[in-house]
């Protein structure tokens, strides 16, 4: 059965790039936080021509293949209270609300990112299970691929242990507080 | 734990947020595309719950942080922006409130890459009380700041590079020209990317006064606003012709292009366009240099043939525009966050004003590549 996971931005924009949304989508149960999915995934570079394509989610709602959550109020304070207080740096919209969502309402999904303040604000605030890697999220779709040029290196599941390493760093130095 | 009383602490700071811009309900509801005023209304009074998506519409409509609604206590108080030719708008109050998060921010990754944070190398304590005081403090400043014979070209750089001056250029139409403000963020610059370039220079360089005389301005203020004299900016524009126009370099170029004792049109504006400054501003100057008469001057300008040389000239000029760009040093100190993971990339998209999908062609502009991990350093004695 497919397993429910939630992307973040950068991962959405990279399978547009990759020109596997589809075949994604079809093998995972998808879901965006609404401030990724209306603010965030606008467009992508077509790697071949260059140019900026206008990424339309809309269908891909209206067919259910893709699912948005909105993260409440206390949620997203909560993780920011918690990103501000143990990790210190600058979070987005984006990142905070599927952090908020992560913990609150899809314990049960796991979270694809390849960014590394939410890898590290997941590690901190104890959701290390409910992280992969763009790289193994292919992988468990069956659409294994090697992540050798360096687009793919920030997806790739070497850079993502590097993030993880770093947020338990992080989290043995906070704890405590 | 969450906290109970969130939704009334978020309501309670929409309003004050709107409140602050000067915005009616009805004029808000326009502003976040409301039907009509009464959600908004019901939204402020608590009675109707927003998501964490509408909550981000608020912010960006009302230029403020997500934290300043979600944060626990008191917000903290917001550090004084000083205005010249302030426009008292509701764009004005905007982007007051974005070079206000532009500054805190930038201290922040400051503050975050290990750097030093607020560090205003040139002092914000000097006084002026007379127009000498200002020819010694122009003189001064520029020694210190080591400005080449021609400062305009390089003052964005050395103010922001080694005097630790925050400038962001900034689209903001008819909501003023320039602002500086000063504060544990260290000292910042706000000028209007509209103006034209040679602009922009002086209204850095003015703003630069304001930020020297920072504390003998906040003891004069009130008294000076009483009186409608606005003899500091006056001031200010004199210590702006001072360094960027600097006796020892003007003098003899000017000298240089006299032919019988007078001096083409054209030279006039060519000299202006080699200082980076106005050609206005440059022949005033040169009154106080004691190089042209005030009447041959006022003569001059109201001349339609200087206005027309000028013009056609100054269009080559435009592509020297700093535009809204970043400035390197807040893109590389921003790099340097986001390689720690200290910056998430939503933020820094958002920071250097970019679609999520370009952060590797922005970077590749500055000469950055984040897949690169620029392992290695050298060892300082």
């Amino acid at each position: 059965m497919a397993r429910l996971v939630l992307l973040d931005a950068d991962v959405v924009i990279r399978a547009f790039e990759l020109g596997i949304w589809d075949k994604l989508t079809a093998k995972h149960e998808v879901v965006l936080a609404r401030s990724v999915f209306s603010r965030e995934v606008r467009d992508y570079r077509d790697p071949a021509s260059g140019r900026r394509v206008q990424i339309d989610l809309g269908p891909d709602l209206d067919n259910g293949r893709l699912k948005v959550m909105d993260a409440d109020l206390r949620w997203t304070a909560e993780a920011d209270n918690v990103c501000c207080s143990r990790l210190g740096g600058l979070h987005g919209h984006g990142e905070l609300e599927s952090i908020a969502i992560a913990k609150h309402a899809a314990r049960d999904a796991l979270f694809c990112t390849a960014d590394g303040y939410a890898i590290q604000a997941m590690v901190v605030i104890g959701l290390r299970e409910q992280l992969i890697s763009m790289e193994k999220l292919l992988q468990a779709a069956g659409l294994s691929r090697k992540f050798n040029t360096r687009a793919d290196y920030q997806f790739s599941e070497a850079k993502f242990r590097k993030w993880v390493r770093l947020g338990s760093i992080r989290l043995a130095e906070t704890e405590g507080l | 734990m969450a906290r109970p009383d969130i939704a009334a602490q978020v309501a309670a700071r929409m309003k004050l947020a709107r409140k602050e811009l000067g915005l009616s309900l009805r004029a808000a509801a326009r502003l976040l595309h409301f039907n009509n005023y009464q959600v908004l209304a019901s939204i402020e009074k608590g009675a109707r719950e927003v998501t964490t998506s509408e909550l981000v519409d608020f912010a960006r409509a009302y230029g403020r942080e997500l934290s300043f609604f979600l944060a626990l206590g008191r917000p903290a108080a917001a550090p004084d922006v000083r205005w010249r030719n302030r426009a008292g708008t509701v764009t004005t109050k905007l982007a007051e409130q974005r070079f206000r998060n532009f500054l805190e921010a930038y201290a922040r990754l400051e503050e975050l890459s290990g750097r030093r944070v607020g560090g205003f190398s040139l002092g914000s304590d000097h006084e002026v009380l007379s127009w000498e005081d200002v020819a010694r403090l122009g003189g001064e400043i520029s020694r210190q700041m080591e400005l080449c014979g021609r400062p305009a070209l390089e003052l964005r750089a050395v103010l922001e590079e080694k005097c630790g001056v925050k400038l962001l250029v900034a689209a903001m139409g008819s909501a003023g020209s320039a602002a500086s403000a000063t504060g544990d963020f260290g000292a910042g610059i706000l000028v209007n990317a509209m103006d034209a370039p040679w602009r922009i220079s002086y209204d850095l360089a003015h703003e630069l006064f304001h930020l020297l005389t920072w504390q003998q301005e906040s003891q004069h203020r009130d008294a000076e606003a009483e009186s409608g004299k606005p003899l500091r900016e006056r001031y200010a524009d004199g210590f702006a012709s001072e360094l960027l126009l600097p006796e020892g370099s003007v003098g003899p170029e000017f000298r240089g292009r006299l032919k019988n004792g007078r001096i083409s049109f054209l030279n006039c504006v060519e000299l202006a366009r080699a200082f980076g400054v106005s050609t206005e501003a440059l022949l005033w100057r040169l009154v106080r240099l004691g190089l042209l008469k005030k009447a041959s001057v006022e003569k001059a300008l109201a001349d339609d043939n200087l206005k027309k040389v000028d013009k056609a000239a100054r269009v080559g000029d435009w592509a020297n525009h700093p535009g809204t760009k970043p400035s390197r040093r807040f893109v590389t100190v921003a790099f340097e966050c986001l390689k720690l993971g200290m910056v998430s990339r939503g933020r820094f998209a958002e920071l250097m004003g970019i679609p999520r999908s370009e952060i590797a062609v922005f970077l590749a502009e500055y000469g950055y590549d984040e897949a690169e991990d620029y392992v290695g350093e050298i060892s300082a004695p």
